[in-house]
């Protein structure tokens, strides 16, 4: 298999660097040429590159004195491939190679760059108001550091007259808007949909989100630290508040360089990660059987997820399991008593297991659920769709049996980029690649009480659900192997590493320089970069959730589309349909974040 | 059903006897003066019944998974009378969570606009106190001066980041009567 270095070296004609490694399998290359970097882009496309995030930096204050990309690719061999661009082009100082042809889930990230920084596309013309909506001026760009004051900032939103809301677009004779939101009619979060219907068929749907944008970038810059980010992190997404922590948590340890916490830094986050899954995997599951109007299950499932909160209450002292994690390692003010944790775990998740089996079998759910709301796997690569999305497409029928089928049963950055006690176990590792029951599989892996099968992950509410259950069953039992090894540990032992070395170790970094974190959350894999500015701030941290990418997947799981994707237009074709009644088991299927995509 | 009617247990006594014992009882009734009032039906706890909107103003879906949890069978808010309503139109109550960032300042005022007095604000979480830690945000704004009147008058705010679901529903569950409003 061709390696990122063959891709280089085939793509790039003009000069490019190599800078060194920050961690083993971290490459890092300076991409001068724009058409360069196009091909190179085109050739990670061919070989199964998922893109990670794009990085927009104004370093026009730094040495280079110019705007600066980052685009960061995961390599199917394991490695993080970050391409640097320097935007040094003196007619397009502001505009950029865009590579939205190869990869288009970087849409998102160009909106928001466009907000945010005020760079565009060099190739077309892209809109403003994705997450700075009507009442901000539209070259507002707070993220340029030169206008950080708050009070500078909010003079010109004041200044700024709200221009009038664009007039709808004509729709043809017999279809009609269905509009909903930003507010909508439950306890959920806002943003506004846009159903293009005829009759009850689904035909379009217009997603607008960026309702809940607080500047979570900006007050990263503005007011925190590298060692005090984390309290600012965990607040981007509710339900992932472990994760996003950790993931700045190991992005700040990359930045202070170092290598090596505490074993039970590691095993701690390990444990609290997979808490985190279980409990919103539950959640998910009760929603869904809920809005298929099973309520007597759905209100057993509620109950065993209030018992998850309760442990992890009685574990960090917080219900979402927020205020644990620190730069260097783990905070924690008890040790608990391991027997009970594992019993109170295979209790909640057996009664869990049972129910969803229950569910699963039940004709009413299976009627509603397959073919409802369905991803194909070419679209999965297409769009750039990620984590527990991904994964429930890895057995379309349009790509089964392929490489790619394989890419995506192990899109899971625990299998990809292993860290922490993914990377100390590989025990941990075959557990989470057994979820999925393939050809392959080693029979050990017969005793789980859940099997879903590849073939059955056809990308639709089903796959989706069944899945949950199963990494439900996994999470359990990584637990459980966790809990039992944790037990040698001494309770006095904490995980904490001293606060002073972690300072230490930053203060002797380089100003400027950067690390990445990347964790595999419940929804897909979130990933910060941050860079550390003059006297331990943060010069730029971006936050890249999941649900960015999910976003447009579950827009393409709504709407019409033809079953295959031909040219040939004389052909008749078979269609996927969904009815309004669909949409709210196709988004509970995602249960996607409003507040991790408007930061 | 035949095999129940053709019973020997129906017998004509049976069919009469509570007929002729609610006569008694009406004849009774009437040949008595009353002499104390029947016992009222304990009002407190329908005058107490409360429909919820919830208006999420930018939070971390923190407050909302706590307030999801009322709904649960352990916490059970519904057994107070107390239930979340899908229209601001048809709530007494607003619920609101999160900074009050500025896209979404039009939306909660219409939403406020669309409740019909007398209304209350509920705030809960530390970000809908005062921000929070997004306080300092150029993307968080403050409230629109009717909304903060009808906040001040209630005055019922339920710390926290976010606040336990038994928290809430203390905070709810005393909230006075609408009628006194």
């Amino acid at each position: 298999m061709p390696d990122i270095y063959d891709g280089v070296r085939q793509s790039c004609q003009q000069s490019w660097l190599e800078l060194p490694r920050r961690a083993p399998n971290e490459v890092h290359f300076v991409i001068s040429d724009s058409e360069d970097l196009d091909r190179l882009c085109a050739w990670a496309k061919q070989q199964n590159y998922y893109l990670c995030t794009m990085v927009t930096n104004d370093e026009r204050a730094l040495e280079d004195h110019v705007f600066k990309l980052y685009y960061v690719f995961s390599a199917p061999q394991g490695d993080l491939v970050i391409l640097e661009h320097l935007l040094n082009d003196p007619k397009h100082l502001e505009q950029y190679p865009s590579i939205r042809e190869v990869f288009p889930s970087v849409e998102g990230l160009e909106l928001e760059a466009y907000d945010m920084i005020g760079l565009s596309p060099l190739d077309y013309p892209i809109p403003h108001g994705f997450v700075l909506h009507e009442p901000y001026p539209p070259d507002l760009y707070p993220l340029r550091p030169r206008r950080s004051p708050k009070v500078l900032i909010e003079e010109r939103i004041e200044k700024h007259i709200k221009p009038p809301s664009p007039p709808l677009p004509q729709l043809p004779d017999g279809m009609f808007f269905l509009p909903v939101g930003p507010i909508h009619a439950g306890i959920i979060e806002a943003g506004h949909f846009r159903f293009h219907v005829a009759g009850e068929v689904i035909e379009n749907l217009d997603i607008r989100l960026g309702y809940k944008h607080r500047g979570i970038e900006k007050l990263f810059q503005a007011q925190y630290t590298v060692e005090k980010g984390w309290e600012l992190a965990e607040k981007v997404s509710g339900d992932s508040s472990f994760a996003h922590a950790m993931a700045y948590c190991q992005a700040a340890e990359a930045l202070a360089g170092i290598e090596s916490l505490p074993q039970s830094a590691l095993y701690w986050r390990g444990l609290f990660l997979e808490l985190e899954r279980i409990y919103n995997h539950i959640n998910d599951v009760g929603a869904l059987v809920h809005d298929m109007t099973f309520d007597l299950v759905a209100s057993e499932i509620a109950v065993l997820r209030e018992k998850m909160m309760r442990l992890n209450q009685h574990l960090t002292g917080h219900r979402l399991l927020r205020g644990v994690n620190r730069p260097g390692g783990i905070v924690l003010k008890r040790v608990p008593d391991w027997e009970a944790l594992q019993t109170e775990v295979v209790d909640i998740t057996g009664e869990f297991l049972r129910l969803g089996e229950l569910i699963m079998k039940m004709p009413a759910c299976r009627d509603r659920a397959f073919t409802t709301g369905v991803m194909t796997g070419q679209q999965v690569k297409k769009f750039g769709a990620t984590g527990l999305a991904a994964r429930a497409a890895c057995g379309a029928s349009d790509i089964l049996g392929t490489a790619l089928a394989d890419e995506l049963r192990q899109h899971d950055f625990r299998l990809k980029h292993p860290q922490g006690v993914y990377k100390l176990h590989t025990k941990l590792c075959d557990e989470i690649r057994a979820t999925i029951v393939t050809e392959n599989t080693k029979p050990s892996a017969s005793f789980r009480r859940v099997q879903v099968f590849q073939k059955d992950l056809q990308g639709d509410v089903f796959a989706r659900l069944a899945l949950r259950v199963a990494e439900v069953e996994t999470s359990s039992r990584i637990i459980q192997r966790l809990a039992s090894r944790m037990k040698k540990f001494a309770a006095s032992e904490l995980a904490l590493i001293e606060p002073d070395i972690f300072t230490q170790a930053l203060r002797k970094t380089p100003n400027f320089e950067f690390g990445i974190g990347y964790v595999e959350g419940w929804r897909g894999d979130i990933f910060y970069w941050l860079m550390k500015g003059p006297g331990n701030t943060i010069f730029r941290c971006k936050v890249r959730d999941p649900s960015l990418f999910n976003w447009p997947a579950l827009r393409l799981a709504t709407i019409r589309k033809p079953k295959l994707e031909t040219n040939d237009k004389t052909q008749s074709q078979d269609y996927w349909e969904n009815i309004l009644a669909d949409f709210p088991l196709i988004n509970k299927s995602f249960n996607l974040s409003y507040a991790g995509h408007d930061l | 059903m035949r095999s129940q009617l053709t019973d020997k247990t129906i017998t004509v006594w049976g069919l009469l006897r509570p007929r002729l014992l609610n006569l008694l009882k009406t004849l009774h009734s009437h040949g008595k003066l009353h002499t104390e009032k029947p016992p009222l039906p304990d009002l407190t706890a329908k005058r107490r019944s409360i429909f919820i909107r919830h208006l999420d103003c930018g939070s971390c879906n923190g407050c909302e998974l706590e307030l999801n949890a009322l709904n649960n069978p352990i916490y059970d808010l519904e057994r107070f009378g107390i239930q979340f309503e899908a229209s601001p139109r048809h709530a007494d109550v607003l619920v609101m969570t999160g900074p009050f960032t500025r896209n979404l300042e039009e939306a909660a005022r219409l939403t406020f606009d669309a409740m019909s007095e007398p209304r209350r604000i509920v705030t809960i979480g530390d970000c809908a106190k005062d921000g929070g830690i997004f306080k300092d945000s150029y993307a968080v704004t403050t409230r629109p001066p009717e909304i903060e009147a009808v906040i001040q008058a209630t005055n019922i705010h339920v710390a926290g980041c976010p606040p336990a679901p038994e928290e809430i529903l203390k905070a709810l569950v005393k909230l006075p009567p609408m009628s006194s409003a």
